[in-house]
């Protein structure tokens, strides 16, 4: 599918790109990293998953980022990997995104994020996700929609299905 | 004894990261409620032509956190496409 030729030149991708060079050449390695981030987030915004991945294997993310950093980086990932339907790769950032991720009371909203990702690729390899996952005190309403899938019978006999 | 007029002393320097330090402060705030997006938008612009234009290492962490600021400001406040055009027209990954 062809993006829009407009988003594609869109100047605040060059913007972007230009100071993740810069920030690249001074070795400023928290900027890169969040900039990195940044146009992940923007083009994975706009379903740009192909520039996404491009951009991902013309940059090095800084291995001295911050953990916040690489938390996003991971939870990216996932998500690209996922739609590329290279569910092994997802599911091995996702759990790097979970690891890095802040302590769930303080950041909720991206500990959900990711684990909803998480539980939908866990059902699309053919595993059933951990269930201690669903009572979570932050994750219990956010997965309910999941867990109903995973309770029911007919999540079960598809699971035998896949292990055929 | 004489008593020496207090010299007024001179203001204390400002150092630039106060100021974007502030900028971010206010950054954040103005993107709590819709009605203040568009001046995000204009206030994250300026303060990463400014970064720009320092050119210091000291700033580099709260750049950092000024282009986070920047894209969350056009995310709730406008389309990319809308964005201004800069100065620098590097040719972009292709």
């Amino acid at each position: 599918m062809a993006s829009p030729p407009f988003l594609v030149d869109a100047p605040l991708f060059s913007l972007f790109l230009a100071a993740q060079r810069t920030a690249s050449l001074r070795h400023d390695d928290e900027t890169q990293a969040s900039l990195i981030n940044r146009l992940l987030r923007s083009y994975l915004h706009y379903s740009l998953y192909d520039q996404a991945d491009k951009l991902i294997s013309k940059t090095n993310f800084p291995a001295s980022a911050p953990n916040s950093q690489y938390a996003r980086y991971h939870y990216f990932l996932g998500r690209i990997k996922a739609v590329q339907l290279d569910y092994t790769a997802a599911h091995t950032n996702l759990q790097q995104a979970i690891r890095r991720a802040p302590a769930p009371k303080l950041a909720p909203g991206f500990y959900q994020a990711v684990h909803k990702l998480f539980v939908v690729v866990e059902l699309l390899m053919g595993d059933i996700p951990d269930r201690s996952l669903f009572r979570h005190p932050v994750l219990e309403k956010a997965l309910r929609g999941y867990f109903d899938i995973v309770k029911g019978d007919a999540f079960s006999l598809l699971c035998g299905f896949h292990s055929r | 004894m004489e008593v020496d007029a207090a010299s007024p002393k001179p203001p204390p320097e400002t150092v630039p990261e106060t100021e974007i330090y502030f900028r971010l402060l206010i950054l954040h705030h103005l993107l709590t409620s819709p009605s203040t997006y568009s001046d995000a938008i204009d206030l994250a612009n300026e303060t990463v032509q400014k970064i720009q234009s320092l050119n210091r290492r000291s700033l580099d962490p709260i750049a950092a956190r000024v282009w986070f600021a920047l894209e969350r400001a056009y995310e709730l406040g406008g389309e990319l496409s809308d964005a201004r055009p800069y100065a620098h027209w590097p040719p972009h990954l292709s």
